[in-house]
């Protein structure tokens, strides 16, 4: 049998993850893991939550491909996987009222010569956004989403999406303009 | 001197304007030095944000992985729903639906265009949002149904629940949740489904005829449970629609 690892194509691995390959998972999970974790800790705005999203797509994963037929698109898929993940997450945090803007600030790091205090406003502005703004701003100035595509993610209408990108916009004006 | 709203800096930024309106709008900003000023400021927040943080993977966060898959944990991705065929319309309604829709364009066109360009002050407050659509949320999720024993659990239900249960013949337990109750919390272990604070919506549990045996518990009290082909009915209420049952949880 041939080992698994950078001589499988990805259109391999992806089957074998599929069919229930640990060793295979754990490629992809080399591969695209950084990238997952920055996107979820991006929309969340806290380090902890950005870790179970993590952990729940990676476990997700071998299932949720029987139904992925993007082929040579994966990691566009494996991040609208992430934004799926996030945002149901989020939706049952929000019903629960368990989101705590103070922990969310905990995870802003301090200012340092690499992060000025202007980077660390902007870090604590975007965690101050209400979720729904922030996915929008996540997924639109920094993804570089569509508003289309961030209508479809969030099933709203591309009107939606960009009301909701202007109201973030204002809010972090308000927060941030000198 | 009228200076476009925020919003459309925002957009004039993004590139997101009609060339008509983009001229308008550059044409503003080589006389208008604060509404640069504010196209600067939108593309120094947007490359600071670009360039924010980027997180590496913890160590132990794959040995977690590792773990919860050798459990048998199930996988419980949201999966996004299939697009539904759009109902066909005769040609009538679709030609009065076409021309309510341009007229609506045209209109608005019109007085957006007119009051934007010429009337809105720079000051004004920030245009009221439009109402954004309810969400339409939708969770699925397949369990093996190899075990032939599976239990699913339901737990701190809200107002408004239904769970809807229907015969199949696939080979998976299907768990699919629609409206409020997409936002449960959904966690799975071998032969098992635990679905937590689904609120208002449905549950809807497509069940496998080979399945040889399945318990459906409502806050720890057996409400359906499938033994062979025997289907054993327990819940407080129970309205037979088609081949499915509707139970209302609450």
């Amino acid at each position: 049998m041939r080992p698994l690892g950078w001589r499988l194509s990805e259109a391999e691995l992806l089957r074998a993850v599929s069919a229930g390959s640990l060793d295979a998972l754990g490629e992809l999970y080399r591969a695209h893991a950084d990238a997952v974790i920055t996107l979820a800790f991006r929309m969340t705005g806290s380090r902890a939550e950005a870790e179970d999203v993590l952990q729940d797509v990676f476990v997700a994963l071998p299932r949720a491909l029987r139904g992925y037929h993007e082929q040579g698109r994966f990691a566009a898929w494996l991040k609208r996987t992430t934004v799926r993940t996030v945002l149901m997450r989020m939706r049952a945090a929000e019903r629960r009222r368990e989101t705590n803007l103070q922990e969310h600030l905990h995870d802003v790091p301090a200012a340092s010569a690499d992060r000025p205090v202007e980077w660390i406003a902007l870090e604590t502005a975007l965690c101050a956004l209400p979720s729904s703004l922030r996915a929008v701003f996540v997924l639109k100035e920094l993804e570089g989403y569509s508003h289309a595509e961030i209508a479809e993610l969030l099933d709203i209408s591309p009107a939606a999406a960009m009301t909701r990108l202007s109201r973030a916009w204002h809010q972090l004006r308000k927060e941030l303009a000198p | 001197m009228l200076h476009p709203r925020f919003q459309r800096l925002r957009a004039f930024a993004d590139d997101e304007l009609t060339p008509r309106q983009r001229a308008r709008a550059a044409t503003h900003l080589t006389r208008c030095s604060d509404c640069r000023s504010i196209i600067g400021w939108l593309r120094a927040v947007r490359e600071r944000a670009r360039a924010g943080t980027e997180l590496t993977a913890p160590s132990a966060a794959w040995s977690v992985i590792a773990e919860r898959m050798r459990s048998g944990e199930v996988a419980l991705a949201p999966v996004a729903a299939p697009p539904e065929p759009a109902p066909r319309l005769s040609r009538a309604v679709t030609t009065g639906i076409v021309l309510l829709i341009v007229a609506s364009a045209v209109t608005a066109l019109v007085t957006r265009d007119a009051l934007f360009e010429r009337f809105v002050p720079p000051a004004s407050a920030p245009p009221t949002p439009a109402p954004l659509p309810a969400p339409s949320p939708f969770t699925e999720i397949v369990v093996p149904a190899d075990r032939n024993d599976i239990t699913v659990q339901l737990d701190a239900a809200g107002s408004g629940l239904r769970l809807r249960v229907r015969l199949s013949d696939a080979a998976e337990l299907g768990v699919r949740a629609t409206g409020a109750a997409a936002a449960a919390q959904f966690r799975s272990g071998p032969g098992r489904v635990f679905i937590t604070r689904a609120a208002n919506g449905e549950i809807v549990l497509d069940v496998p005829r080979r399945l040889a045996n399945l318990r459906v518990e409502v806050e720890g009290q057996l409400w359906l449970a499938k033994q062979g082909e025997l289907l054993l009915l327990r819940a407080p209420a129970v309205d037979t629609v088609g081949g499915e049952f509707l139970i209302p949880v609450r």
